[in-house]
């Protein structure tokens, strides 16, 4: 009988502990319910453009030792445009001043007589018979949100270093467009948050009538919001 | 005590040395990096007033970078924007309001820099949208065998000179090829027949027939004036097959327009060939059904010629009998 008495004061007690720390909570809650405010969170994230550049801003060709019927050397750069630009954005590639040819001094090296339209494989003349040489690039791999460049998927070189000059698919290239006629490399006009990336080769080809120095030139890729 | 004090520092010296080595070279080899923001300035300005703006100019890469500041006229040609940055002759050269304190600056790599400008809007300007570009673009000089590679990034500022001017524009049109390859794509055209740029935000939804959402666009883009803008949103990596339904709005000035449902059909070039082997294959199949029930076919049409044989036999049969049994009377 002892036993039961204590379990009922027990339980009671029991209950009255449970019902306290319920209306505590009721009551917590409703105090929580009374004292919130509404809290609109806003945050502005700024729209930005970053252009990178794999090769530290300079692409070197091997040097070329060159022959009778020419020699070639090859080398690629790694290009990337990202943004948060809910206009979409355009990437393209042209020379920094009037001219597209690489020179050296008072010698220069020909930009390939192909054209973007309709790339071709890089040609010498026969020992000075001009072009003695020809440079140009093409572009292997895309890859991106849009419409990007297809016309020179058949460029396989990647880097080479004064090979035999290599003819036939595979081996396109197109002279690089002077400054104020860039050509498109990617183009989007929607949404396009993410990264556009690939890869451009540069290819130059010499034969023995080609003055020797170290030819140089400048070509400048453009990212811009549209 | 100091003999081991020396071991250690030898120990961690040789773990380290080709740690420092390593770094170096990535540092030498690393990647030529450029980033800045606003990507677009749009302001308005009275006539014969000066403003000073910021641009933000970051370098995430691992190598420092001279770079050069300058502005361009901006012009667009042809629906697709493609953008012009020449001066146009006989045009007025907004790039002549934009001047800075330096055009050479030095970025280290993760340094951030605000490089302030100032726009100085002639009293003579007329009222309306005046374009331009700013421009930030890597200044790195190398005497190598090859290609020096300019990195360049370009902010457009869209200036209004505050004053009456037209302010209209049309929704042209919204069309949807009905059979298309991946990836889906659609096209809105505006026009802005004023003398003001104005903003267009293009909200489209794809879905499938179920009425499941795929897929989400929206952007937004300025219309120049006395423009046609050609506006081409894209479903990234569309599946290769499939039905869907895309519709949406666009809104400029005060209006919004509805963009009806269309329904596109979209077939990669494989999934074509696929339907065109499977069409073949049925019309085999069905040649071979022809051929196999050929010899019941046959039979049937032997038969109806016998019929029409019988037919035609019987009534000269007939006739020879019925002259036979004249003839024979008589």
């Amino acid at each position: 009988m002892n036993i039961s008495i204590k379990n009922l004061k027990r339980s009671i007690f029991g209950l009255i502990s449970l019902t306290s720390i319920g209306l505590m909570g009721i009551a917590s809650a409703a105090n929580a319910y009374t004292s919130s405010t509404a809290n609109t969170i806003t945050v502005a994230v700024n729209p930005i453009i970053n252009i990178s550049d794999g090769n530290s801003g300079t692409t070197t060709l091997s040097a070329i030792t060159p022959t009778g019927a020419g020699r070639m050397s090859s080398a690629t750069d790694a290009l990337s445009v990202t943004t948060n630009d809910v206009g979409g954005y355009t990437v393209t590639i042209q020379m920094a001043g009037a001219s597209n040819t690489l020179v050296s001094g008072a010698n220069t090296v020909a930009a390939s007589a192909a054209t973007t339209a309709s790339p071709a494989a890089l040609v010498v003349g026969s020992g000075t018979a001009a072009p003695t040489g020809a440079w140009g690039f093409c572009v292997p791999s895309s890859s991106g949100n849009g419409t990007y460049v297809t016309t020179f998927a058949t460029c396989t070189d990647g880097a080479t270093s004064s090979i035999a000059i290599p003819t036939g698919a595979g081996h396109l290239y197109a002279p690089v467009p002077v400054a104020g006629s860039p050509f498109t490399l990617f183009n989007t006009s929607t949404s396009s948050v993410g990264t556009y990336a690939t890869t451009v080769t540069f290819a130059a080809a010499v034969n023995n009538g080609q003055a020797s120095g170290t030819y140089t030139g400048t070509v400048v890729f453009t990212a811009i919001a549209t | 005590m100091k003999n081991n004090y020396k071991k250690i520092m030898v120990a961690l010296v040789t773990f380290l040395s080709p740690f420092a080595v390593l770094s170096q070279a990535s540092a030498a080899t690393g990647s030529q990096q450029l980033e800045i923001t606003p990507t677009s300035l749009v302001a308005s300005f009275d006539k014969g007033t000066t403003s000073t703006e910021t641009i933000t100019v970051i370098n995430p890469g691992t190598v420092g970078n001279d770079i050069k500041i300058y502005a361009t006229p901006f012009s667009v040609s042809g629906e697709n924007y493609s953008q012009n940055f020449n001066p146009i002759p006989n045009a007025e050269n907004v790039s002549n309001w934009f001047s800075f304190s330096k055009s050479i600056y030095h970025i280290d790599a993760g340094q951030t820099l605000e490089i302030p400008y100032t726009i100085k809007v002639p009293s003579s300007a007329l009222a309306g949208g005046h374009y331009a570009t700013i421009f930030v673009e890597t200044n790195n000089s190398a005497n190598i065998n090859g290609v020096v590679i300019h990195d360049r990034l370009g902010s457009i500022a869209y200036l209004t000179v505050n004053g009456p001017v037209k302010n209209s524009g049309n929704f042209l049109s919204w069309s949807v090829p009905y059979l298309q390859r991946p990836d889906l794509t659609a096209s809105v055209r505006v026009q802005n027949t004023g003398g003001v740029h104005f903003q267009s935000t293009l909200n489209a939804t794809i879905q499938d027939v179920f009425g499941s959402t795929k897929y989400k666009f929206y952007t937004q883009h300025e219309i120049l004036p006395q423009t046609i803008r050609q506006i081409s949103p894209v479903w990234p990596k569309t599946p290769s097959f499939g039905l869907y339904k895309i519709s949406g709005s666009i809104q400029f000035l005060d209006q919004t327009v509805k963009l009806p449902g269309k329904y596109v059909l979209v077939m990669s070039s494989f999934v074509r060939m696929i339907v065109l082997i499977l069409i073949l294959l049925i019309a085999v199949w069905i040649v071979v059904k022809i051929r196999f029930s050929g010899g019941k076919g046959s039979q049937m049409m032997s038969k109806l010629t016998n019929k029409k044989t019988v037919k035609k036999a019987a009534p000269k049969k007939k006739l020879t009998n019925k002259k036979t049994v004249k003839k024979s009377k008589k």
